[in-house]
Order: C-alpha cells, then structure tokens, then sequence
C-alpha cells in the first residue's frame, strides 16, 4: 500500500515541514488581509491569497492520513447478481418509491398546466407602446430639434421623440441616403427630401439596437447577430435571421425646417411575438 | 489484497465507494466552486444596488467624474474601484462561475460518456440535467446585474425569446422580465439571481448528492493480466475530511490565482446600459454561445400556423436548446431500450469505447454544440479569417447539417473498432 505514513495526525503535525509551511500559510493570510484594509493593489492580494490556499493545501496532504489505500476485488459476479457496490458494502440501498415519483412528476404537469392556463387567460396587449405621435419633433440626445438641412450624409444615427429622450423603444435611426433616393417598398411620403429616412432602431429579430450604417451599399446593421437591412428600400432584410422590415417612421418637416413625425410607427416596432 | 476495518461513521459513508480516476472530481470540484460563488456573492450583495434610477457619480473612476450613472452599474463600478479587495472579489466570483459551469458540463459528460446514467441512477441523470439548467439561468442573470452596455440587448434578447414561444410567450416573457423595458428587468433578476435560483439550486443539489449516496457510486472496472476482471474503488468514509479539504484547497487556490492574473469580468472600461447604445463586440459569457449561435445562425423564419407565430428566436433560442435537452434526457431510455444489460453492470462505469452508438450520440451533442458556439463568435472568426462575416455565417450553417453526423459516424467506426481490439 503506497501513500500510507505512519503515526497519528497529531505526530505527523509535529514534524518540521508542515510546521513551517503552516507558518507560512498563516503569514501570508494575515498579509492578504491587512491588505485589503491598507488597499494594496489587486495584485498582491491576489498572490497572498493563493500562496496562503497551496500552503493550506500542503500542510492537509503532509497531514493526510493513510488515504490514497484502494479496494480492490475480483470481479466474481454473474449476470443477474446483486448490484456490485450493495455485494462490496453489504449496502441497504431501497429503490425510490416509484409512486413519489410518479405523483410527483404528476403534480408538476399539473401545475405547468394551470400555470400556462392562467398565463393565457390573463389577457394579451398590444405590444410595445412608442412615444411617437404626430406633430412630435426629432431630436438628438442632447435635446436639440433637428433641421432636415442639417442631416449629414449617413445620418444622426440615434434620434429621439421630444421630450422623450433615452426611451429605449422609441430609438429612431435617422438617414439620408448616401448612394441612391429611396424608393419603394419605402412608403416615399415619409421621406424628406427623397433621401432623408427614420425607421425603428429596435432590430424585429431580437431586439437588439440596430447599431450600424454602411454608406457604401446603405444598410443597416444589427451587431447582435448580423442582421442586415435595405435602408434605401424599407429597410427590408437583406442578409441574417431577422423576418420582417424595421418600421418606417412617417417624417415631415414643420412650417420651421425641423424634422417631425407625422404620425406614430403604422406597424408595432420590435420582434414578432409568439 | 486486505480490506482495511473502515472507521465508524455514519453507516451510508462507510457504505459508500468512489472510484480513484481523476474525472470523478468534476462534480466535487463544482460543489466547491458552488460554495465560494455563494460566498463571494453574498459579499458581492452588501455593496451591489439593484436599481437603474440614474445617480451622479462620485467615486474615484476619473472616467466617470461627474457623470450621470444607472445606480447597478455605478455600484459595480464602486465595489472594483472603491471597496477594498473589491476588484479581486468581483474576479474570483466571475472566475468560479466558469470553473462552476465547466466542471458542471464536463461532469455531464462524463455521466454520459460512462454510462453512469443507467438502470435506478437515471432518475438522478434528470435532476443533475435541471442543476444544469439552473446553473446557466444563475450565469444569465448574474451577468446581467452588472447593468454594462451588453445588459441592455442580452435582457432584451431573452426577453424576446421567451415571448416567442406561441400562445403565452408575451404574458411568460413579462411575468419573468417584467416587461420590455430594459430598465424593470434588473430588480426582477436581482432576486432571481440571488435568492430564487440559488436556493432551488442548493435544494436540487441535496437531492443529487443525497441519490448518489442512496443508488451507490458506479465503479471502475480494472483489466488485469491474470486473474480476469478486477474492481476498484476508494472506501469515502476513510481520510474523507483530508481529501475535502485539499481539493477545496486546490480549487480556492486556482480560482484567486486565475482572478489575479485574467481580469475577469472588469466593465469600469466598458460603459453603463444606455438606451440606443450598442457596441460592435458585445458577447453573452461563453457558455451561453450555443444560444445566441443558434438564432444567429439559422435563418430568417416567419410562418403563421394555427394563430401562432414561428420565427427565427423560437426555433433558435426556443426549438434548439428543448431539442438538444431533450436528447440528451431520452437517450438513456432509448438506449435501455436496445442495449439491456444486468443490473450489475449498470453498476461499472463503462469504458466509451464498448458503447459505440453512446459515444456517435455525444459526438453529435459535442459538435452541435461547438459549431453553435462558433456561430456566435462569427464576426471575430471573420475578422481573424479575413473572410466576410456573411461566408462564414453561410459555412457555419453548412456544416451545422453536414458536420455532426459524418462525425457521429466516424465516432461510431473508431470506437467500434477500439472496442473490437480491447473487448471488456
């Protein structure tokens, strides 16, 4: 039998080498935490730490008793014999009950079941609800109206309902068109100035913010999971898992230049529901 | 060879015998790493703020100086910034969580690999397949507490898969999420995060190490020259204390040590949620890959039946997953079905090779899986191929159909003929 030391615990804790290294453990413990009150870097309370776990960990298998003796036996059993570990144990190992189980699993599918009619029963809205109504201007994070001139080619990227900044569903990007006028499936009365375009930000795929606008072949791009969209033409797919256009903002400009909605988005923003 | 008179103990740990092979481990080290993610978190809980209301900053984050912060993510910000060990204590929780969900998966493996599922063990098979699931619903909603520029799409991500699912998706989605809004969900996650899905977790975990103790641990067969067959295990009762202590030793020790030298899970340089906010290289934690490959990668779907809409995010993130779950669920009764052995040996733990058609099942489980994973990271293949993100979405989908069952099949070929040289 290898890995078997002689002598109780106790004896084997008097000897140099765990003595030592028990010290070392304890220092370094008490390192480890006198730094964290004396803020040292991360650094060094890490490796205090986990000098002080390997020599804990040393000092246990310096103490460890006869431990690494395995049983060994000839495999003498025949087919249909008692299970190996109740022959090795003389084990008193009683099946589960199979009516626990079975009642149990029962009750559980009642209860999803319950649960799911309750969760049908309790009624279903409409979907997301946006701020976007008509007469409702554009404007940029910081709150400033936007003029249809001032659009640079490619866009704002991220525009916002009036007063209504930050509100995640409502998330516009805002266009102008860098290598052709839109044209159809866009709904061309919502278009300012043949270039200038507004769709939802929220992806229909998976509701990630459509992050991205490539001027060379006008799309845009969700990072999520490179879904792909026609800005010039709806924006409907062109590449990637999304189904459906991203809604297209109905855009007008007021009797002052400033870009406004002219009514809220005609189709609900987001991914389709189940 | 003499037995050596066990100690006395409690009767069922004298009783019960563990084998001496270094896989037998993984689930001991998840229970360990179980153990330090409940206390590290419970200190994390002290200093983290479940709350988006915007907060002026006033820690020492020069980044931040003044600004105007989500209150999660300010405080996680503060605990690496501000609190004493801090820093270190966010990366040991982060790091033990991957250690946690690794060794849980390789664990699995195992199980499945060594047949360890059959006969009375399978009902703990089902209970270690929930462990598991709880275990990557704890990684989902811990990760999304911290309140980075990733939360935002990760929650709505989840949100829309849930309400994908045909009938009750959108009252499910928001009985979990609490609605759309990014902003409602953390409070919901916090307690999922830190009471709901932990204690169920320990409760499950009870039951499993409590139905190992009670079915007996399966044990390893041994070939010797003459003599035939042997058996060989480790009585537990003996030098238990010992062994717990240094593998809880060991594991401590490589968790801080990885949490030193990798910064796990640092966000002070990625920036809170803000509204319309979206990075270029936002991922999930890596084991939550397959899914997010998943809808990444098949196509656009959008077909009406029976008043229910089926779309990309319910076969990806819905289909897939209850698919390759369920697989891996039936397969031990599927195989009870054509492989009968005694219950005697149910009780080995089986060498892969003898089971060619279980190790052609988890070849194909392994590969889907893989090749999901890499779907998710498509954009970083791109870039490290040189090719365009919309080829190596197209290769990924291509080999996603052709790839696991020519594997499977070569699996099944290499361990029948190993079996055939080295028969049991």
């Amino acid at each position: 039998m290898t890995g078997v030391r002689p002598g109780s615990a106790g004896d084997r804790l008097r000897r140099p080498v765990p003595v030592g290294v028990g010290a070392v453990a304890a220092a370094l413990l008490v390192a480890f935490v006198a730094g964290v009150f004396l803020g040292w870097p991360t650094a060094a309370l890490g490796l205090a730490l986990t000098g002080a776990l390997l020599a804990v960990a040393v000092v246990v298998g310096q103490l460890r008793g006869p431990v690494a003796q395995e049983l060994v036996w000839p495999d003498e059993r025949h087919p249909g014999d008692a299970p190996v570990a109740t022959a090795a144990a003389a084990a008193v190992a009683t099946p589960v009950r199979r009516r626990w189980v079975l009642g149990g699993l029962g009750g559980l599918g009642i209860g999803a079941l319950a649960g799911v009619g309750l969760l049908a029963w309790s009624g279903r809205d409409g979907g997301p609800v946006t701020a976007w109504r008509r007469g409702v201007h554009l404007v940029t994070a910081e709150g400033q109206r936007i003029r249809a001139t001032d659009v640079p080619v490619g866009g704002f990227g991220t525009v916002w309902p009036e007063g209504s900044v930050r509100a995640d569903l409502s998330a516009v990007v805002l266009v102008r068109l860098a290598t052709q006028e839109a044209e159809p499936p866009t709904v061309l009365d919502w278009v300012v100035g043949d270039r200038i375009v507004a769709y939802s930000k929220i992806c229909t795929h998976a509701g990630c913010p459509v992050g991205l606008y490539q001027e060379d072949t006008d799309s845009l791009f969700c990072p999520c999971h490179q879904a792909t969209f026609d800005a010039a033409r709806g924006a409907v797919p062109t590449f990637g898992p999304a189904s459906r256009p991203l809604p297209q903002l109905p855009l007008g400009v007021d009797d002052d230049g400033f870009l406004v909605a002219t009514d809220g988005f005609a189709t609900p923003i987001g991914p389709v529901r189940g | 060879m003499t037995v050596q008179e066990a100690p006395a103990r409690p009767r069922w740990l004298r009783e019960l015998f563990v084998p001496t092979h270094w896989s037998f481990l993984l689930g001991p080290v998840a229970v360990v790493s179980f153990v330090v993610l409940l206390l590290t978190g419970v200190v994390l809980t002290f200093f983290y703020q479940p709350s988006t209301e915007l907060v002026e900053y006033d820690g020492s984050a020069a980044l931040y100086a003044g600004r105007d912060l989500p209150a999660a993510f300010a405080s996680v910000v503060a605990i690496e910034e501000d609190v004493p060990g801090g820093l270190l204590l966010r990366r040991v929780h982060r790091a033990a969580s991957y250690l946690f969900v690794a060794a849980l998966l390789l664990h699995a493996l195992r199980v499945l690999l060594a047949g360890a599922f059959r006969g009375r063990r399978f009902v703990n098979y089902l209970v270690g397949l929930v462990l598991l699931a709880l275990a990557l619903a704890l990684g989902w909603t811990g990760q999304n507490l911290v309140y980075d520029v990733v939360t935002g799409s990760s929650v709505r991500i989840g949100y829309t898969i849930a309400g994908s699912i045909p009938y009750v998706g959108t009252e499910l989605a928001d009985l979990v999420f609490a609605g759309p809004d990014v902003d409602d969900v953390v409070a919901r996650l916090f307690w999922l995060h830190v009471l709901l899905l932990p204690v169920a977790f320990m409760l499950g975990l009870a039951a499993h190490l409590w139905l190992v103790v009670r079915h007996r641990h399966t044990v390893l067969p041994r070939r010797r020259d003459t003599g035939g067959r042997w058996l060989v295990a480790v009585p537990t009762g003996v030098g238990l204390r010992s062994r717990a202590a240094l593998l809880t030793a060991l594991v401590c020790a490589l968790v801080v040590l990885a949490a030193t030298l990798v910064p796990f899970g640092d966000v002070t340089h990625i920036g809170p949620f803000l509204p319309g906010v979206a990075g270029n290289d936002m991922y999930p934690d890596w084991y939550l890959f397959p899914m997010e490959g998943a809808i990444l990668l098949l196509p656009a779907v959008d077909v009406t039946v029976l008043g229910a809409t089926i779309t990309n995010p319910l076969l990806g993130g819905v289909l897939l997953p209850v698919l390759l779950g369920g697989a891996a669920l039936l397969y031990p009764l599927l195989e009870g079905l054509f492989r009968r052995r005694s219950p005697a040996e149910q009780d080995l733990s089986e060498h892969p090779f003898h089971a060619p058609v279980r190790v052609a099942f988890v070849t194909l489980l392994v590969t889907v899986t893989v090749l999901l994973s890499l779907g998710a990271a498509s954009d970083v293949l791109a870039q490290v191929i040189g090719a365009p993100v919309a080829t190596v979405i197209r290769v990924l989908r291509g080999s996603l159909v052709v790839a696991p069952p020519v594997l499977a099949v070569l699996a099944f070929w290499y361990a029948r003929r190993r079996s055939r040289q080295q028969p049991a």
